[in-house]
């Protein structure tokens, strides 16, 4: 059985090139949340050609929308959503630097072919395990969009996050 | 005789909605020990243990069981001897999701205007059902539906001439093709009949059944056997990472329907099958 891999994100990023699709890998270090809303609001900035509200060069950014922290905790249930919907705005995103998508599910060819030209990787993790997923988070601050409530842009830390190569970075694909 | 009122109905439907979003349904957690047991296939043991130890975590910690608290439904069964008069038990019903929203931290996921998109910032509205039932008491069933399997659902209105097979075809490819998207092992609901709603109707409320009952119309139970052991040999398997799993189980139910028609709805819902139900005795 192969050994699971695990990398500093943004930190070692360099690191995906020599993922296959179906490793295992773990996951620590910094991803930004955004989803549906957030991803129509940055590409039509960057067609505006105006300020993200994130760096996305060497950037993670994980599809999810969680539920609020309750009590003392710092994040509520946080699994991954459907990545094909994201799949328009995926390329605009790449371009301008994004390395890392994490989420379920299928992708476009389209997103396939953008990730193999800038070595980039798409990862999926557990779909419907929000509160297993929940204990791999350490911090979580708000970045962008607060209107936007769950569909805000959040900073994660998170330690030991588990996920699978889905596409790799030759264009390869798991399941 | 129990005065039922408004905050009886609110304070129910707060209970069951949060105890559909922390506590995995039993049989639900029993199929996927036992799904765990039949699977070779390493990694579909492997997220077939997350998606266990993923419900055990929900109930222990109080956090929801997927961050997608869904669309709510609600399905309100009224006893025709019952005394009606001053409550509003649609208004009670919404206020009960709005609590449950509050108390138990779910998600605010709806909007208001599917294409103007802002949030309603409370969780509703929910969609509730009326039914008249003959007897005493008011029975509330409350279903958590999760957009991710939602959005994979079809219909499909047949030729009233197709075949059994047409249809089993239609339906097991409806399964294979939600695959990873829609989180699998599936418990799936399917209408047959009525109208193009009333498909879709019973596709859903079907989801209440217990998943190891077994179909009482005897060439349904045959259909709903034949649809599991095409999709389960399709390798999908668990969240579509390969494997034998792919549906926990099909439930089929049936309603009369027109000369002219043979409605079929789809409604594939993920491995956290998320409901709850209670009865008011009045």
């Amino acid at each position: 059985m192969k050994e699971i891999q695990s990398f500093l994100i943004p930190d070692q990023i360099e690191h995906i090139k020599s993922l296959k699709a179906g490793d295992e890998v773990l996951l620590n270090g910094v991803m930004y949340t955004a989803r549906d809303v957030a991803h129509k609001r940055m590409v039509e900035t960057i067609k505006k050609k105006g300020s993200l509200p994130l760096t996305l060069s060497n950037s993670v950014i994980y599809y999810c929308g969680p539920t609020p922290a309750m009590g003392d905790s710092v994040i509520g249930s946080c699994g991954p959503t459907t990545a094909s919907r994201m799949d328009e705005f995926t390329p605009a995103l790449l371009n301008k630097g994004l390395r890392v998508m994490i989420g379920k599910g299928f992708r476009s060819e389209a997103v396939i072919r953008s990730i193999r030209r800038q070595k980039a990787v798409y990862f999926v993790t557990y779909g419907g395990c929000g509160a297993y997923l929940n204990l791999k988070v350490k911090a979580n601050h708000l970045v962008a969009y607060p209107d936007l409530g769950p569909e805000a842009i959040y900073r994660l830390e998170v330690e030991n996050f588990p996920v699978i190569v889905a596409i790799d970075a030759q264009g390869r694909v798991f399941c | 005789m129990r005065k039922i009122t408004d905050k009886v109905i609110t304070d129910m439907v707060a209970g069951l909605v949060a105890k559909a979003a922390f506590d995995l349904r039993i049989d639900v957690l029993h199929a996927l020990q036992d799904a765990k047991k039949r699977e070779k296939n390493r990694r579909a043991v492997k997220t077939l243990d997350v998606i266990t130890e993923n419900a055990r975590v929900a109930k222990r910690r109080r956090v929801p069981l997927c961050q997608d608290t869904g669309m709510t439904v609600v399905y309100c069964e009224v006893g025709a001897g019952i005394d009606l008069r001053g409550l509003a038990l649609e208004r009670a019903i919404q206020n009960g999701i709005k609590k449950a929203t509050r108390s138990a931290g779910l998600r605010h996921s709806i909007v208001r205007s599917p294409l103007q998109r802002v949030n309603t910032r409370t969780n509703t509205p929910g969609i509730v059902h009326f039914k008249s039932v003959p007897g005493r008491s008011i029975v509330l069933k409350v279903l958590l539906k999760g957009f991710g399997c939602e959005n994979k659902g079809a219909v499909r209105l047949f030729n009233p001439t197709a075949s059994r097979e047409e249809v089993v075809d239609f339906i097991v490819k409806s399964i294979v093709d939600a695959g990873a998207n829609a989180c699998p092992p599936f418990v799936v609901g399917v209408g047959i009949g009525g109208t193009l709603d009333k498909a879709c109707e019973l596709s859903k409320e079907v989801l209440f059944r217990k998943i190891t009952t077994k179909n009482k119309v005897v060439y349904l139970a045959a259909m709903e056997r034949a649809i599991e052991k095409r999709v389960n040999a399709s390798g999908v398997g668990p969240l579509g990472f390969g494997g034998k799993t792919t549906a926990l189980k099909v439930l089929i139910a049936q309603f009369p329907t027109h000369i002219a028609g043979l409605p079929v709805a789809v409604n594939i819902n993920c491995h956290s099958l998320r409901t709850a139900i209670a009865r008011v005795m009045v």
